[in-house]
């Protein structure tokens, strides 16, 4: 089955989907971020995608999918180009929040499903295989040492980005997307 | 910007047979057309009347060395949401394409809000229990304010006698304008400043106004303003004070926003783009297709396919930009419409199939 079609079968099957932002009683507003990244996932130029989403409240509120411009050499170098990107974003989001009077009083959780991601994030030691990617490196590592963000390890099957990155089975892919607030309007 | 086709050279001719693409059927696409019926004559008689209420322009001799530049009317029936007539609506624009770098306009950039932005201030309302509202600027782009001297010849039937000869000089925007949206957003953006509010440094169509612990938070898409906050009182001001430097319509609630449909209540609030999916599936003729419960084969590879039979560029690129559009509030298909946007340049059989 050709691609474009097929999503446009699926947008069909699914036309009654949009995104809630439901009253959490117990909210603390405060914003989660999952990143992730696909290795070598384009077939042709064998270059990783980044991926992550932000949610606040149980709410999706942003979301990305976007190949990363480098060729990546370990699943580590690509997971760590993709939380680079995810901080970036979530520097930026946490000043406009603070605007909406909204201010994040602690650091910005980014859960990532590579531990050698996140010792690389954590300790300054230079390992041979990632030398060549100091300036994202140094980055995200001053934005965890300014506890401005703070990377946390999430099993794979808990990875809400995973529905950006793999082709999912059936009930993984839908498990995943109510999770992300997508759903029918509630009656009432 | 030599590659860029500006049409300034299109005849006459040319140019109405180009227009005929965007207007819909039975619609006049020519002054000689319109004038002959009587709704239309009015239509052209309430835009001028608009445009002169707002001393947009003077009569004036056109200076040496200068260069006037063409105006156009365009006609469009107004449908409302039931596919009933609304109102015929005659627009006056310049022929912005004839406009020249350095002299008739000089910066063009107008910042448009995100839609991260827009998702965020929504998320954070329902657990404060506040209401989101919207606003409708009139003819917004008529406020915008000239920086550079610009003239424009006299739109058709409603030449000055005894004084044909003469061109008018803008002292505010016009439709079709280069830098027309530019000139509108400084003039909001500075009424705004004006009025008290905080330009977000990080999202430049953010303003918030604080005012005794009270929040008053405003989200501007060109001529689209959203708005919530804490307090009644502030948003009862708020709206008296635009409408009086603003003509402007007040839509009530947010219910309808750039194609997303919107409901709230007090259990929370929830987006989506029903209609704008029926509409692209309609669009693409596969309003009665099959359909499947997910974007993708489990397990598929995209490649680039060389050989390949290739598909019509044009229409595959309106699919990705449609479905591009729709990733607004569903994520779920995010990372398949990235997936076959990599392949707008040469796209197949194996990525189109239609």
């Amino acid at each position: 089955m050709q691609a474009i079609k097929r999503i446009l079968r699926y947008v069909r099957g699914s036309v009654n989907l949009g995104i809630y932002y439901k009253r959490e009683v117990a909210s603390n507003e405060r914003l989660m971020a999952y990143s992730d990244s696909d290795y070598a996932e384009d077939q042709d130029d064998r270059r990783s995608t980044s991926k992550y989403v932000f949610m606040l409240s149980k709410g999706a509120v942003a979301w990305s999918s976007k190949k990363q411009p480098v060729v990546s050499l370990s699943t580590t170098e690509a997971e760590f180009i993709s939380a680079a990107h995810c901080a970036c974003q979530a520097v930026w989001m946490r000043r406009v929040l603070e605007m909406l009077d909204c201010k994040q009083g602690t650091h910005t959780i980014i859960h990532c499903d590579n531990m050698s991601t996140i010792k690389l994030a954590k300790n300054l030691v230079m390992h041979g295989r990632s030398k060549h990617i100091d300036v994202k490196f140094h980055f995200l590592r001053e934005l965890c040492k300014e506890e401005v963000i703070e990377l946390k390890h999430c099993n794979t099957q808990d990875q809400i980005t995973n529905i950006m990155t793999k082709a999912l089975k059936m009930d993984a892919f839908e498990k995943l997307r109510s999770s992300l607030s997508i759903c029918e309007m509630p009656s009432k | 910007m030599e590659d860029y086709v500006t049409g300034a050279g299109l005849s006459e001719k040319e140019e109405t047979q180009n227009m005929v693409f965007y207007t819909a059927a039975g619609d006049p696409h020519t002054y000689e057309e319109a004038e002959k019926n009587q709704k239309w004559r009015e239509a052209m008689d309430n835009e001028i009347a608009a445009i002169e209420r707002n001393a947009t322009w003077e009569l004036t001799v056109l200076p040496n060395n200068s260069r006037k530049i063409g105006v156009k009317w365009i006609y469009k029936t107004k449908l409302n949401e039931k596919g009933e007539v609304d109102k015929y609506k005659a627009r006056l624009i310049a022929k912005g394409y004839a406009q020249q770098h350095g002299i008739d306009y000089t910066e063009v950039f107008a910042p448009v809000a995100r839609w991260d932005t827009i998702r965020m201030v929504l998320v954070i309302t329902p657990q404060r229990k506040w209401k989101v509202y919207q606003l409708d600027v009139k003819n917004a782009f008529l406020h915008g304010e000239l920086n550079e001297d610009v003239y424009v010849e006299q739109p058709l039937g409603y030449e000055k006698k005894r004084e044909e000869h003469k061109v008018l000089k803008l002292k505010k925007a016009l439709y079709g304008l280069k830098q027309t949206p530019r000139a509108w957003f400084s003039r909001i953006e500075s009424y705004f400043l004006k009025e008290g509010f905080v330009r977000c440094p990080s999202e430049h169509t953010l303003f918030v106004k604080n005012q005794e612990k009270k929040i008053l938070i405003v989200c501007i898409y060109v001529d689209d303003l959203v708005f919530t906050g804490s307090d009644e009182r502030m948003f009862a001001e708020f709206k008296a004070s635009m409408k009086q430097e603003f003509d402007m319509t007040d839509l009530g609630k947010m219910k309808f926003f750039l194609g997303v449909e919107i409901v709230q209540n007090d259990e929370g609030i929830y987006l989506s783009q029903r209609k704008y999916t029926l509409e692209i599936l309609e669009r693409f003729g596969l309003e009665n297709a099959n359909s499947v419960r997910n974007p993708m084969v489990p397990g598929m590879k995209l490649m680039k396919n060389e050989d390949g039979e290739q598909v019509d560029m044009t229409r595959y690129k309106q699919m990705v930009g449609s479905l591009m559009y729709l990733s607004v509030t569903r994520p779920d298909i995010m990372f398949v419409v990235g997936l076959i946007s990599r392949y707008i340049e040469k796209p197949t059989n194996l990525h189109a199939g239609y």
